[in-house]
């Protein structure tokens, strides 16, 4: 091939959005006869973490990647608005409002890393998960609760619970002996963990989707010729409504298996959601003051776009 | 061990491997103390107080790194790394003053890579101004440039083995 | 260049400079490195870099250090001493009754220990000095260290069955149940063949003693005993109702440890700083083992040796039976070179298709793989029990400790192969608890 691209996912290769990168890497390498060969390599076939998929991008050991934008908070927090706990909750927001931020994202990553961005999407949104029943914001009062960022631990002291931090391996088996109460995780993770073993509630909170974008190389792309550019932005417009459905349909399936394992989930009440938005809104402009005006201007679109 | 030779470098060179060695896991016991108190911290507060430190788990991973690479000179400068011993005629083969010289250049030339490695990743995280997505958001430079003095430290207890061997002869 | 080409060099080079005499960590360091320079010029070195970083700032091995010093705090205040003189009169009148002890005292610390490393540093510490002096032969002492440790990952709970339950998206609870049967399985073949052992080398372990034992012999020495098995319990206990998680319980395990200690007035300033001082120097050796091990694996990722290995057994179209001998070749061979958990992360996301296409349990497969990691583990180069024992037994030579290993090696084989006839040995127990 002329061009060789490396393209890395964070997660195990038998996870919903690995599979489809694959499809999307081999696509995109057949659409352009081959000239343009991208191989696609998921969690354990390089050595990366979540964390470094930004910087592995940006100095090119790799050519494209999928970063959580919560997961590269720690390199560029301002354009991580979707981790911002009740603020954008649904699939549907979800998409108007990654219309209403444009090209801001890749404005941001290309000016500070060189990298930039050819899709946002979603995968499903945190929930809370417990062996024991908690299925109102209320109920999460002194529960023991494992959280895995700041924003999660802020949210759930405001709400009066007890966030604590453990590592995903061990997840599970502290549910099971209740070293903890609750975890916060998605349906998928929570799902593909099988912990409707042990954990037998869900608290559909949905309270942040996670918002993935699909990296490229500035450099890489730039490299390339007029007309792979175009193969390669034709794809990418044809295959971010199928990461939309994909992620959606996931999402459902394992909600389904959750509860065909005889887990209970629990949608919370409107008014208790209406509640819990005004309880949180100082969190939210804690979170805007703390990472400057491009963050504000991305919660203002998110806000106004999804809600 | 014969320490002082002709012109003294070997010695000098040594008797430094040896107050680093003894400094860094010095540190380095300090560290495991510390992890241990931390973890144990996290259990109490968890049990009895309903609360958590928020960063036992991340801390501790930090201040395992740098036990690991902190400790690493003390074992090079003891020769206590793992190898397998051979035996018989082999043995004398092994245990020539040149083939001792080649075994330590390529320590050597291993911990130089990866002091050089390490440094890249560290230079990244402070050309991004990295930070850590936990609780803390600690500044990853921090944790991460204790491994890359852990590394220098074995280059350079690397460093005097290899002198040490040569002059040995 | 081909990945079977680039195998042939790797294994080359890495022998070549273990042949040499250069310390298992620096072949493992060097050979990655060259094979990764090699591909991609120095392009990849941040790369490096990142896999030094990612593995070394790693809470769940945090357990592994954190069971280290249980070990020598056990070790420094005479837990371990009283554990063993009260086990060696209770089987004074057995022959090899310490080697038994090995064993069944690994079994016993498995179910406190995620880590095959951490259970073999922790016996290991506590038993082979104590062989030594009453004249068993290194090999069995090491032998017998070795392979009980191993047992840590087998029987629950167990840091290699996490993750394998993660990758293949297995209810891990079903797997670490699963596990127990087997791990019993393991412990009575190994101490089927100590039996055998002492009877074809009676000159290897002590005699037997021969005067009979008073009553109040044997309440002393279940008395000694006693200290280690509050211990234990207290762990298990604590995991059990909730207090801690498998990581933490090696520091709660520490702070028990020092309490008996404290209860028995050994407790000395002198004590925790040797304690710590070995900790560090036990973590430091291995993790630079773990840590270039690492590179290693990704520069055989890299060149494609993984997958190539793993694509030709599946495209070969094997039968079950053909397709289990294949596997367990490639897992011996890998297990040479890679780390387990490493292996496993490398081989399963290849292999497990075929492996549920063939129509094996994948609980069953965790089982079985677990075994292979075990396995592994004893087999050199890239044999971490074998390393941990050596840095507990320093005066015995690694070549002793292989040979003392290998044996149990065999009958973990056959253990597969039982495993293999039965699989209701791992699934019977998981399927009778739903
Ligand atoms: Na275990
Ligand atoms: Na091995």
């Amino acid at each position: 091939a002329e061009f060789e691209w490396r393209f890395f996912t964070y997660v195990s290769p038998s996870d919903f959005h690995a599979k489809m990168n694959k499809a999307f890497a081999e696509d995109i390498t057949k659409a352009t006869g081959g000239r343009l060969e991208i191989t696609h390599f998921a969690a354990g076939e390089l050595p990366y973490k979540s964390g470094d998929v930004l910087k592995a991008v940006a100095t090119n050991q790799i050519q494209m990647g999928q970063v959580g934008a919560g997961l590269a908070a720690g390199d560029a927090p301002e354009i991580d608005v979707f981790s911002v706990p009740f603020l954008c909750t649904s699939y549907a927001g979800f998409a108007k409002a990654v219309d209403a931020i444009g090209d801001i994202p890749d404005e941001v990553l290309k000016e500070k890393f060189g990298v930039r961005v050819l899709m946002n999407w979603p995968i499903p949104g945190q929930n809370i998960w417990s062996a024991s029943k908690i299925e109102t914001i209320a109920d999460l009062r002194d529960k023991k609760i494992r959280t895995w960022n700041p924003l999660q631990v802020e949210m759930l002291k405001i709400l009066g619970g007890n966030p604590t931090s453990l590592d995903p391996a061990e997840v599970v088996p502290a549910l099971q002996r209740g070293v903890v109460d609750g975890a916060i995780t998605s349906a998928l993770s929570a799902n593909d963990w099988k912990a409707y073993d042990i954990v037998k509630f869900g608290f559909m909170l949905n309270f942040t989707m996670a918002h993935q974008i699909t990296l490229v190389n500035s450099d890489a792309l730039d490299g390339l010729p007029e007309d792979l550019r175009k193969i390669v932005s034709d794809k990418v417009a044809e295959w971010t409504p199928r990461y939309f459905e994909g992620s959606e349909e996931a999402n459902e399936a394992a909600l389904k298996n959750m509860q065909a394992n005889g887990v209970t989930l629990t949608d919370p009440k409107p008014e208790d959601l209406a509640e819990v938005r005004k309880t949180l809104a100082p969190l939210w402009k804690q979170w805007t003051d703390a990472n400057g005006p491009v963050a504000a201007d991305l919660l203002q679109r998110v806000d106004t776009a999804c809600n | 061990m014969q320490l002082t030779t002709p012109n003294g470098v070997p010695g000098a060179l040594d008797r430094w491997a040896h107050r680093f060695a003894r400094g860094s896991s010095a540190i380095a016991a300090l560290l495991l103390l510390g992890m241990w108190a931390l973890i144990s911290v996290e259990v109490v507060l968890r049990y009895l107080l309903h609360s958590s430190t928020l960063v036992a788990d991340e801390y501790a991973g930090y201040m395992f790194a740098a036990l690991v690479f902190l400790g690493l000179n003390q074992a090079i400068h003891q020769e206590k790394l793992i190898g397998i011993d051979v035996s018989g005629r082999w043995a004398k083969v092994v245990s020539h003053p040149l083939v001792r010289f080649l075994r330590n250049l390529l320590m050597l030339g291993l911990n130089l890579a990866l002091l050089y490695a390490m440094t890249l990743t560290l230079m990244t995280s402070m050309r991004f101004h990295s930070r850590s997505i936990h609780f803390s958001k600690t500044v990853l430079a921090y944790p991460q440039s204790l491994v890359v003095l852990g590394l220098a430290l074995a280059c350079f207890a690397s460093l005097a083995l290899l002198v040490r061997a040569r002059s040995r002869h | 260049m081909s990945w079977e080409i680039m195998l042939l060099l790797y294994l080359g080079l890495l022998f070549g400079l273990i042949g040499i005499g250069c310390p298992i960590g620096v072949a493992l360091g060097i050979t990655g490195l060259t094979g990764i320079v090699m591909k991609h010029g120095l392009m990849l070195l941040p790369t490096v870099g990142d896999i030094l970083w990612n593995n070394g700032n790693s809470f769940i091995l945090v357990a592994i250090p954190m069971f280290i010093l249980m070990g020598e705090v056990i070790l420094q205040t005479g837990l371990s001493r009283r554990f063993y003189r009260g086990l060696s009169v209770l089987l004074s009148r057995s022959r090899a009754g310490l080697a038994y002890a090995n064993i069944v005292g690994c079994g016993m610390f498995s179910a406190i220990c995620g880590s095959s490393v951490a259970t073999a540093l922790t016996m290991g510490q506590v038993a082979a000095p104590e062989l030594d002096r009453r004249g068993y032969d290194r090999a069995i002492t090491t032998g017998t260290l070795a392979a009980g440790g191993t047992l840590g990952i087998l029987i629950p709970p167990s840091i290699p069955m996490i993750i394998y339950a993660i990758t293949v998206q297995a209810p891990v609870i079903d797997l670490f149940i699963a596990g127990i049967v087997p791990g019993l399985l393991i412990v009575l073949l190994f101490c089927v063949w100590i039996f055998i052992y002492a009877r074809l080398h009676p000159e290897h372990v002590p005699a037997p003693e021969k005067t009979p034992l008073d009553r109040a012999a044997v309440m002393h020495a279940l008395l000694d005993c006693l200290p280690l098995i509050v211990l234990i319990v207290a762990v298990i206990g604590s995991l059990y109702f909730g207090l801690v998680t498998p990581t933490e319980a090696g520091a709660f395990g520490s702070l028990i440890a020092l309490a008996i200690g404290f209860g028995y007035g050994e407790l000395t300033w002198a004590n925790i700083r040797a304690a710590l001082g070995r900790a560090v120097t036990m973590t430091t050796t291995v993790f630079y083992i773990i840590l270039t091990g690492a590179i290693l694996s990704f520069a055989i990722v890299d060149a494609g040796i993984a997958r190539g290995v793993s694509n030709a057994v599946v495209e070969a179209g094997f039968s079950p039976l053909s397709f289990f001998l294949l596997i367990a070749v490639i897992y011996v061979v890998l297990g040479m070179l890679i780390e387990g958990v490493a292996m496993m992360l490398l081989t399963v996301p290849i292999l497990y298709p075929a492996v549920i296409a063939l129509g094996f349990d994948p609980i069953w497969f965790g089982v079985v793989l677990v075994i292979f990691i075990e396995i592994g583990a004893l087999t050199p180069p890239m044999g971490l029990n074998l390393v941990a024992i050596q840095s507990v037994s320093p005066t015995t030579s690694l070549a002793t400790i292989i040979r003392g290993a290998a044996p149990y090696v065999a009958m973990m084989l056959a253990g597969l192969c039982l495993l293999y006839a039965f699989p209701e040995i791992a699934l019977w127990l998981p399927q009778t608890m739903k």
